[in-house]
Order: C-alpha cells, then sequence, then structure tokens
C-alpha cells in the first residue's frame, strides 16, 4: 500500500513537471542574454546590473555585443551597452557609441558611427536594414539607478533572462564583512508566484542559497535554525510552468529525522485543479536504511460551477512503512466530499449568506482501541465512520455607524456568524458555532484600532451516553472546574486592538484580551500551545487561555532586507506566570 | 556722460558675454569618447576641436584620464562649437546652461526631428509604449476584507513580485473582524503583482471558486492618493468547507486526546 501510494505520488510529480514543461515552451519569453566583463556589480536596493571592462554581451537570437560597459534595470525589459561598442548579428557588423536594446519591442536604438554620428534604430535584430530617425524615447541612453555605491555582489558572469532571472557566475558575496566566493547566485524576479511556492516548515532562522535555476526551476539550500533541531541544512527543488508546479524538499538534510516533502499542483483549464501534498518521514542516519518510516498524503481535486465550487479531498496516513514492531501499525484513511457556494447578498439587506454541506468517511482497521477501529461505542469497535455536514455562514459588510464626521471619527460595525453540524455513523454530532462582532475606528492614516468580542461555542453530543465526568488530579491538586464537562465548551474572547504603522518600516501592535471560557482554565492543567512560525498560537480553540492578557508586537527594519520581529504577552490573574514563555523573535527578509 | 558710461561698459559686457561662445558650456553623463568626438547619454555628439584640454572637475587641472561611459562631464566649446575643454568628475555636476543653447552644437540629430522615414509599424510608437510618468511618491492604502472564518489572531500580508514573492513582504493591520489596511508610499508608473496571504504561501489567497488565483496587478498613475479595496473570498489552507473535525482543534471522537496539551498521564474524557 504504502509503495502504491509513493509511485503515485512520483507519477504526479514527473507528470506535472513533464506539463509545466511542456506548457513553458509556448510562452513568447526574451531572449536569453550571456554577459561577461571584467567586473560585475549587482544593486539589490534597485535591482539593476552594472558591467564594466571588456563587456561582451551574447543573446540567444544571434546579437553579440561588445563594449566598455553595461547597463540594465531588470524591471524594465531593456539593456544598455555604452563605449566603443560592436554590434554583430546576421554576419553584418555595426560600430557605434551605444546601444540600447528594447526587447519586448524586439528594438535596437543605437548612435552608429559612420561618417558622422547619427541615430538609428533596428528592428527584428536586421542590421542590414537602418531605421533613420525614428522617434526613440528620451531616457534611451541613460544608465539604469545603481542606488547604494555597495553593489550586493560581484559577479564575472551572469545569465539573464529579462523580466524572470538571473544567474551569476563566479560571484563574490559580502557576508559578515567578509567576501565571500560561490560559483553561482541565482535571483528570481518573475511574475510567477508559483516558482517559489515552498514545502519547507517555518523556522526561527532560514538563510536561502539558490544555487542553480532558469524560469521554470529552482534549487536551493537553506542553512536553517530552530529550537528543536538547533542548525541545519536543507534542500528544496522547485518546478513551474503554464498549468502546474511541484516543490520538492528534503528538511532537515543534515538530521537523522527528515521530513521529506513533496507539493504538486496542475489545473489543466480554468474549472479544475488537482494539489496533492505528501510526506514521508524517515528516521536514519544520513541516506543509511531507515529505523522508521511513516508518511502522508493529501490531494484535493476542486471543480468550480458558476455560483459554487465541490471538492473532493483524500488523506492517507502510514504510520509504519518499515518493520519496526514498536512503530503504529495505523493507516488511517479519509475521503470527504463538499459543495460550497459563493457568497451571496440576502435581498437588499447588509447581509451576506453562503453555505456549505458534505459527507464522506474515514476509515482504520487497527485504529487506537486495542481490537481496532476508529471509535469503541455501544459495545461496538468501529472502523468505519460515515458522516454528512451541513453548515453556513451570515456576514455583514463594514457599516457607518456615524454620519457627516470626519473619516478619523468615523465608527464602523461588522458581525458574523458561522454555524456547521456534522452527524456521524456513531450516534453523535459536532456542532461549531461562532459569532463575532466588532466596532472599529481609524484615527488617523497610522493608527486604528478595533474592540471584538467571539463566542464560539463547540459542542460534541451523543444521544446516547457521551462524555463522563471528569475530574483531572495533578501534582495531588484536584480540578473540580471540568466536573460540569459534558463535551460542550464555550470560549468568550473581548479583543482591544490598536495597531500603527508612522512608517512602512517600523510598525506596532497591542493586543489586550480577556477570555472567559467554559470549563475554567486551570493553571498549569495545559501548557502554553507554542507560537508558530507567524508568532500566532494554534489550534485558534484551547481550554488553556488565561483570563487577561496583553501582547505587544513590534517590527521594524535593521537593515537593507532584513526585517525583525518581537512579541512577548503578558498575563494578570494567573497564578504565578506573568510573562510568556519566551520572546517571539523572527527575522524576515 | 557721466550716467551714459556705466550704461556702455555694462552694454558692452553682455555684448562680449554674447559674442564669446568659447565661455558656453554644459553638463552630462558621458556615453562614450571616440573618433574626435564626444557622447551623452542625451544620446548627443558633439565634435572635439583639435586639441581639446581634459580637466579634473575637482582640482582644474589637465589629467591623463580620457572620458569614460557613465563620468560626468561639464564640456566647453568655442566659436564654431567645438569642443574645446572637457572637466570630468565621479559624481553628477550641476546644470549650469540649458542644453537647448548649445543644440546647434548636436551633431546626432536630437528627436524628434523631423525625418520622414515612414514608421514600420505605425502602433508601436515608442512614445506610445512608454507611456510617461512622474514618479511623483503616491500614497497608496490597501484595503482587504477577508473571509469571515479568518482566525482572529490571523496576520495578514502582501506579497509581491516585487519583493520575490516573499509572503510576508507587507504588514498589513487589522481594522476591524473582517477588514485589514496598510498605507505604501510607491512612485507613480510602479508596475507590480500582488496577493494576499496570511503569512505563507500555504495560506495565500484563492479565487471566490477554489481555484488558485492569478495574481492581481496595480499600475501606480499620477495622483496624490490611491484607494485599493480588494475582497479575499477564501485561503488556500481553508479545510473543503470549514466543518470538518480537525485534530487537536476541538474535542471530537477522531482526537486521541481531546484537549491539546494535556500534561503526559492525565486521563481524558471518553464517551
Amino acid at each position: 500500500m504504502p509503495r502504491r501510494f509513493l509511485a503515485i505520488a512520483l507519477f504526479l510529480l514527473l507528470f506535472v513537471a513533464a506539463r509545466a514543461s511542456a506548457g513553458a515552451t509556448g510562452m513568447a519569453i526574451d531572449p536569453l542574454i550571456h554577459l561577461s566583463a571584467d567586473r560585475i556589480s549587482f544593486s539589490f536596493d534597485r535591482y539593476t546590473i552594472d558591467a564594466r571592462g571588456h563587456v561582451v554581451v551574447r543573446t540567444s537570437n544571434g546579437l553579440v555585443i561588445r563594449g566598455q560597459t553595461f547597463s540594465m534595470d531588470l524591471k524594465l525589459d531593456r539593456y544598455l551597452v555604452a563605449g566603443h561598442v560592436t554590434l554583430q548579428a546576421g554576419g553584418h557588423t555595426q560600430h557605434g557609441a551605444a546601444v540600447s536594446a528594447y526587447l519586448q519591442f524586439n528594438r535596437l536604438y543605437v548612435v552608429p558611427i559612420t561618417g558622422e554620428p547619427d541615430r538609428w534604430t533596428f528592428i527584428d535584430n536586421d542590421l542590414t536594414k537602418p531605421y533613420k530617425g525614428l522617434i526613440m524615447p528620451g531616457d534611451v541612453f541613460y544608465f539604469a539607478n545603481f542606488g547604494s555605491k555597495r553593489p550586493f555582489l560581484t559577479a564575472r558572469a551572469a545569465v539573464i533572462r529579462p523580466l524572470h532571472y538571473v544567474r551569476f557566475e563566479h560571484v563574490t558575496l559580502p557576508f559578515l564583512g567578509a567576501p565571500l566566493p560561490l560559483p553561482t547566485y541565482y535571483l528570481n524576479f518573475s511574475a510567477d508566484p508559483n516558482l517559489v511556492q515552498n514545502s519547507l516548515s517555518g523556522a526561527t532562522y532560514d538563510l536561502t542559497y539558490n544555487f542553480a535555476g532558469n524560469e521554470h526551476a529552482i534549487s536551493a539550500l537553506h542553512l536553517r535554525y530552530d529550537s528543536i533541531n538547533k542548525g541545519y541544512v536543507s534542500f528544496e527543488q522547485h518546478l513551474s510552468g503554464r498549468n502546474g508546479y511541484a516543490v520538492v524538499s528534503l528538511n532537515p538534510a543534515t538530521r537523522p529525522q527528515k521530513y521529506w516533502n513533496a507539493v504538486l499542483d496542475y489545473q489543466p483549464n480554468q474549472r479544475l485543479s488537482i494539489r496533492t501534498f505528501t510526506q514521508l518521514f524517515t528516521d536514519q542516519t544520513w541516506l543509511h536504511s531507515p529505523r522508521s518510516a511513516a508518511q502522508w498524503s493529501v490531494a484535493t481535486l476542486t471543480y468550480a460551477l458558476p455560483k459554487s465550487f465541490v471538492q473532493l479531498t483524500g488523506f492517507q496516513t502510514n504510520y509504519r512503512l518499515v518493520n519496526n514492531p514498536t512503530e503504529s501499525q495505523n493507516h488511517p484513511t479519509y475521503l470527504q466530499f463538499t459543495a460550497t457556494t459563493f457568497p451571496h447578498q440576502v435581498g437588499k439587506l447588509p447581509l451576506f449568506e453562503s453555505m456549505n454541506w458534505g459527507f464522506g468517511f474515514n476509515h482504520d482497521s487497527y485504529g487506537a482501541y486495542g481490537n481496532g477501529g476508529l471509535q469503541k461505542f455501544g459495545g461496538y469497535n468501529y472502523t468505519t465512520i460515515w458522516n454528512h455536514a451541513l453548515g453556513f455562514t451570515l456576514y455583514t459588510p463594514s457599516l457607518r455607524l456615524t454620519h457627516h464626521v470626519p473619516a478619523s471619527k468615523m465608527y464602523y460595525f461588522n458581525a458574523s456568524f458561522t454555524h456547521s453540524r456534522q452527524y456521524f455513523s456513531v450516534p453523535h454530532f459536532v456542532d461549531v458555532q461562532t459569532t463575532s462582532a466588532s466596532i472599529s475606528r481609524q484615527f488617523s492614516t497610522s493608527v486604528g484600532a478595533y474592540l471584538n468580542y467571539q463566542v464560539q461555542n463547540v459542542g460534541d453530543i451523543y444521544k446516547v451516553g457521551g462524555y463522563t465526568p471528569y475530574t483531572p488530579v495533578i501534582n495531588g491538586v484536584t480540578y473540580s472546574s471540568f466536573a460540569a464537562f459534558r463535551g460542550i465548551a464555550t470560549f468568550r474572547t473581548l479583543a482591544l486592538g490598536i495597531n500603527g504603522s508612522p512608517d512602512p518600516a517600523f510598525n506596532w501592535t497591542i493586543l489586550a484580551r480577556v477570555h472567559r471560557d467554559f470549563p475554567k482554565p486551570e493553571i498549569g492543567l495545559f501548557a502554553f500551545t507554542p507560537y508558530n512560525v507567524l508568532g500566532n498560537i494554534t489550534p485558534p480553540a484551547q481550554l488553556g487561555e488565561p483570563p487577561y492578557d496583553i501582547t505587544a508586537d513590534l517590527r521594524f527594519r535593521v537593515a537593507r532586507h532584513l526585517n525583525l520581529e518581537v512579541q512577548r504577552s503578558y498575563f494578570f490573574h494567573y497564578g504565578t506566570i506573568n510573562w510568556s514563555p519566551t520572546f517571539f523573535v523572527q527575522f524576515t527578509p | 556722460m557721466k550716467r551714459i558710461l556705466p550704461l556702455l561698459a555694462l552694454s558692452a559686457l553682455l555684448l562680449a558675454a554674447v559674442a564669446a561662445p568659447s565661455g558656453l558650456q554644459m553638463t552630462g553623463q558621458v556615453l562614450d569618447f571616440e573618433r574626435g568626438y564626444i557622447f551623452l547619454t542625451t544620446g548627443d555628439a558633439f565634435k572635439l576641436a583639435d586639441r581639446v584640454r581634459i580637466l579634473d572637475a575637482k582640482t582644474l587641472k589637465p589629467t591623463a584620464k580620457t572620458p569614460e561611459p557613465r563620468d560626468f562631464a561639464r564640456i566647453f566649446f568655442d566659436d564654431f562649437g567645438k569642443v574645446t575643454a572637457i572637466e570630468l568628475s565621479g559624481a553628477p555636476l550641476p546644470i549650469e546652461v540649458p542644453p537647448p543653447m548649445v543644440e546647434k552644437f548636436v551633431v546626432a540629430l536630437s528627436t524628434p526631428y523631423s525625418l520622414p522615414t515612414p514608421t514600420p509599424n505605425p502602433h508601436a510608437r515608442p512614445d506610445q509604449f512608454h507611456p510617461k510618468y512622474t514618479g511623483k511618491i503616491v500614497a497608496v492604502t490597501f484595503t482587504v476584507q477577508v473571509p469571515p472564518n479568518t482566525p482572529m489572531n490571523a496576520q495578514v500580508f502582501i506579497t509581491t513580485d516585487a519583493s520575490n514573492w516573499n509572503p510576508q513582504a507587507i504588514l498589513m493591520h487589522r481594522v476591524d473582524a473582517l477588514h485589514f489596511r496598510v498605507t505604501r508610499k510607491l512612485a507613480s508608473g510602479t508596475d507590480f503583482r500582488y496577493l494576499y496571504t496570511r503569512g505563507s504561501l500555504q495560506t495565500v489567497e484563492r479565487a471566490e471558486n477554489g481555484m488558485a488565483r492569478k495574481p492581481r496587478t496595480l499600475l501606480i498613475s499620477d495622483a496624490d492618493a490611491r484607494a485599493v479595496g480588494d475582497i479575499v473570498y477564501r485561503w488556500a489552507d481553508d479545510s473543503s468547507n470549514g466543518i470538518t473535525a480537525q485534530p487537536n482543534a476541538i474535542p471530537t471522537q477522531f482526537n486521541p486526546a481531546p484537549f491539546p496539551n494535556l500534561p503526559p498521564g492525565v486521563p481524558t474524557p471518553r464517551p
């Protein structure tokens, strides 16, 4: 079974990669530019390339340009070569003072030197047909602004695919004050977000080195750090094309416990998409035979309808891929079909609704209960549990509460209500109901505040039986607050948020919250949920929120391409616990 | 007579100034220097006199350096419009004479002088495919409405192609339960693509019909301020209908520990 799923995942990967490449060949893209010079500098601030000394430009459509200097703004589809310029194409040679190539329009604007200087335009690299006196853009021979004088890197050669990527070769990169020689450095600046899709889990620090790539692929090494694995190296390969993308990664590659990830996304047309994620876990020394291995896969097929869409989602997990008796034999499977409608305005009211409906099943013949099965109830072990579900959402847009006042004194109101019920073949159902209302005001362009009240009710309701009275005792202390719990929990949160951004490089947020939950959270019964990589606490609802907390978050720029985010919470009336266990600190590019 | 003399002297000085084109000068950035011409980044060429002097703009002393592309130069002309002296600098030099005054000395004809060569493709004039923007700074305010099921503790970001699709490139601030906002100052003429995320590309926005959506596009035009309003209908990590039992989130029958993070050994309530 596991081999079959791995084979399917591998097939899908190859299929997407093949389709991506096939789709890519049909794209009209600019010619490849091979640049060499005595010194090539790159400015990250301005995304400009500056090359000096013995400049040679060779393009994939047969043009060769030699000159003294080269200048290119990577965001524009043009470059300039100046100083003792020689153009060669199709067996013809043209000498001049400068040439500016506008790639999107296949035009070469040239200052030729024949008898006297002039201005000519060549179209489609045809040097035999100069168009004299054709109107040229006013800034056609301007050098691109390089910004600060310190380049991000220097190199001896570069391969440029305009509007897509540049790959520098024989690179020197300033790193911690010392020059770091690298064979290559790839930089992607394409408009294709799929090329930077990733499959790595979060890390506290991540230094990415893209060592190879083109307009459809990136190969990257990641130097990472997190509190569990400490320092380690990961590898990631990205592939992208017109109709899909694929990402495979090994993370961490230098630790025994490795995660092999593959994300595949294929959208053959505007109505259908297929997305899969497969994760293989191995515990192995380098690439030796693994001591244990597990695999988890999810695939989602989405089909769009005129006012709704349907999805088929499947999970499959194998906890024991090698014969390790200490590992669980569980291999749960899950399949769910759902239909979701678009948001729809209710009459002419300021109210929108959307609905969803679905059914599916879970199956596991092994399961957690001695004799196998997913759940033991009524003297019977359920190995398959069917479900069907119905839910809806109502919400208002922003409603203005005050009129005829300046924008800085305007109050807005929002409300939303979500309810869902899921019935199971085991005789019970789960209700989830969330109600939220907020009032907000923007005090100025840089400071705003909101007050939000949210109530979430979660009920796991059994027709017969149900949750038995429960009184946990920890370290000799009895927690009686759970005695009344019968599977229905309520989370109430009142939040006041104030945020400011006086400058794009500096943001601050203060969030004060009051929690009133049932069952009442008891100090020490629930550990604090760690922050995720974004500083958010997951899961969103848990029985462990302190009654009062205040969180401050600062995000500011510490270097040209580095932001630092620092966050910490303070708890009130929560025993001896005052501060959240750790600062949340994250560097982002 | 005493009144006339100063006027005559002043008139003589003015006449001398006008009649002394050798004092005429201009500044610019060098594009090339060869074959008896100096070329500037305006695309204009100027003919060199037989014995052109090359000076350092800072010391005003002769230098052995020859003008190279990217150098900044102050150019002096003689009566015939030939370049007699060039002062070189590594930094931009102040504009001292408006370029139109030396147009008569330009060798290469500046556009748009009327040469009647027909444009091969009349629909592809450069001034049409290169629209002009002043580059003025425009305050652009992005306001996005997020799906109602967005967690209250979520952060929303804008990812752009200008940031190489860094999913946390621009942090937005929560305005209320459904809206986030941020104001950025961008130069007019900025043309970029963007998407909203919750901090990673696994939580990027999707189209209303559940499909991956193409990046939004924005071209900043010349204006004092601009407001951009968008709607995110769903996130990529939304469960298919939001009502499927999620492990470790709520007490359900599939959750081996219905209360998350219970200390080891603590008995859990089961039906």
